[in-house]
């Protein structure tokens, strides 16, 4: 049988390779020879042994909707936190929750994967089942048993999925982002930078049709 | 990692300081016994892994104070292998729990493919021979004769228990939808193997929560 | 003497936001209520104790051990938290009359609705096809075929009967 995942480039792999001797020499608290050599060794083995399917990187890092992405997101897990306290001893009980189905935009793995993580992450919304043929999040809303609530948690999803695709998305997310944003009557974000990489790519195809 | 470094929060001899930990512990303490509670109150044993899950949070966080009032780094290796063994354990329970793809031991394969019935012949009659069937087939008896007739002259057809075990690729309650992007292998045994869901037995967690409200 | 106090305020904190997961797990009504509760509030707990030890141990390498700790809780907990809530939701430990609306449920009605459309069309056709083997057999049993090759393949769990 053939696997049908492309192999890894070697700028993936150094990456896995430089992130895995990071976190063994954060647990080992001292950068010496020995252990970044027992680092690199103990890395190049788990990568073989467990040889995951690629992750397809957009290769674009916006830094300043990545550090407003942080930011955002800590301040949410900050509130959300005490909101949820508050919900657990406040003497009246606690609402019925419900289950809320949410369109993304993007058809990536590993945004709907961090969309996933950073809606659990965020107290009040918890997704429980994913669509991945129709990229649909299925998310649970805490104490959400009225219309304005359902909205609000549904949202936050738009709103996490806006933020991570505008700081690791690719050109293609972020097209599919504006068309729907467009459809709700919301205006697209980053014009200038899609408009751009479109125009690039254009040039892109146009000249390899030109030659082959 | 190696023992004491750092300014101590707390000495001995120090009233205030001491007091204030014994507080900060006694919350702590409190966290714990509630949690407890939830463990043995809980009707299903999801109930019981999320209470699991919570103690040992807050046994972590106990530590991480216990560290930050003397001043001593040997306690991290432990609070890692608490975060550790709280994750696999959540895990390994919501995969016995979840019982969506019956299909990866070889009976089922060989049902499957035609070779071989579901069941097999005993002095009473025909019983299925996966013991999850057996029980869903013994409480159709009793509950649902209809449903009992109809699973045993279709030879164990899985798609009228109880179990939603669907073919259709669209189907979201499979959960494991469709392999994305090309990165998977087209082997239809290492997908099964690869699934997250495992087979559970009915049997252990039939008393745990009432069939109740409307399901 | 600041930063002593500091530090007591965030460990205090976390303290309270651990009882209030405790709590919580033991107040709210449903499974997936409890779930939210009880492991997103000690995340933060856990960062705020991270802070603590870090004011009170002066040193790098201390807290990028707990730096360590806390990366790896934030990625294992929502995927331990979304593996439960789908265990509950598709068994029956989860009393889905108590959602107040399930679109889930929806999604997945309409999908079965369409498996039972396929699988009795593609029984349908099935029928069809022994009907017309049928018809083909009866026209060359005739011909007469001398192997009994139709037999599936011995399997080594149920012993055949010595062929």
């Amino acid at each position: 049988m053939v696997a049908r995942r492309r192999r890894q480039g070697f700028v993936e792999q150094l990456l896995y390779v430089l992130v895995l001797i990071v976190v063994w020499v954060f647990l080992w608290d001292e950068v010496s020879g020995m252990v970044v050599i027992s680092g690199a060794l103990l890395a190049f083995a788990l990568m073989r042994a467990f040889y995951l399917p690629p992750i397809q990187l957009s290769g674009r890092l916006n830094f300043y909707y990545g550090a407003y992405f942080l930011l955002w997101f800590m301040l949410n897990v900050l509130i959300a936190s005490f909101q949820v306290a508050w919900l657990t001893v406040r003497p009246r009980p606690v609402d019925a929750g419900s289950v809320i189905a949410v369109d993304l935009a993007t058809r990536s793995d590993l945004l709907i994967t961090l969309v996933t993580m950073v809606n659990g992450l965020i107290p009040g919304s918890l997704v429980i089942e994913i669509d991945r043929a129709r990229a649909v999040v299925f998310v649970h809303g805490l104490n959400c048993a009225d219309e304005e609530e359902l909205e609000r948690v549904r949202e936050k999803t738009h709103q996490i999925e806006t933020l991570l695709i505008c700081a690791i998305g690719s050109p293609h997310d972020i097209e599919a982002l504006n068309d729907a944003r467009a459809e709700r009557g919301l205006k697209p974000v980053l014009e200038k930078r899609a408009i751009r990489e479109r125009a690039r790519r254009a040039r892109a195809a146009k000249e390899a049709r030109a030659r082959g | 990692m190696n023992g004491q470094q750092g300014i101590p929060l707390v000495s001995v001899d120090d009233g205030m300081g001491l007091t204030i930990a014994l507080a900060i512990g006694a919350v702590f303490l409190a966290a714990v016994v509630i949690a407890i509670v939830r463990i043995v109150r809980g009707p299903s044993i999801l109930d019981r892994m999320i209470a699991t899950d919570a103690f040992l949070a807050t046994i972590m966080c106990g530590l991480g104070g216990v560290a930050a009032f003397s001043a001593r780094t040997d306690l991290f290796p432990v609070m890692l292998v608490i975060s550790m063994f709280g994750f696999v354990g959540a895990v390994g329970v919501s995969r016995y729990v979840s019982r969506a793809d019956l299909r990866t031991t070889s009976r089922f394969r060989r049902m499957e493919r035609g070779q071989g019935s579901g069941t097999i012949g005993t002095a009473d009659g025909y019983e299925p021979s996966v013991p999850e069937l057996a029980i869903e087939l013994q409480e159709a008896r009793r509950m649902d004769p209809e449903r009992a007739a109809r699973m045993e002259t279709a030879g164990t057809d899985l798609d009228t228990s109880s179990m939603r075990v669907n073919a259709d690729p669209d189907d979201v309650s499979q959960g494991h939808a469709t392999p994305s992007e090309g990165n998977l292998d087209a082997d239809p045994a290492a997908e099964a193997i690869a699934d997250s869901d495992t087979q559970s037995s009915d049997a252990e967690h039939r008393d745990d929560e009432t069939r109740g409200g409307q399901s | 003497m600041t930063l002593d106090i500091v530090s007591t305020i965030f460990i205090a904190g976390a303290a309270l936001l651990s009882l209030a997961a405790a709590i919580g797990s033991v107040r709210f009504p449903d499974l997936l209520s409890r779930m939210h509760a009880s492991s997103k509030p000690q995340l933060f707990g856990l960062v705020m104790v991270m802070f603590a030890v870090a004011l009170q141990i002066q040193q790098w390498g201390p807290v990028t051990t707990m730096l360590v700790i806390v990366l790896f809780q934030l990625f294992t907990v929502p995927v331990a938290a979304h593996m439960i809530g789908r265990a509950g939701y598709r068994t029956k430990h989860l009393r889905r009359s108590m959602l107040y609306r399930d679109e889930l449920d929806d999604a997945v009605a309409r999908a079965q609705a369409r498996d039972v459309h396929a699988r009795e069309a593609a029984e349908r056709e099935q029928a069809a096809q022994a009907a017309r083997d049928k018809d083909q057999e009866t026209a060359d049993q005739s011909g007469g075929s001398a192997s009994g090759e139709d037999r599936t393949p011995n399997d080594h769990d149920e012993p055949d009967t010595g062929r």
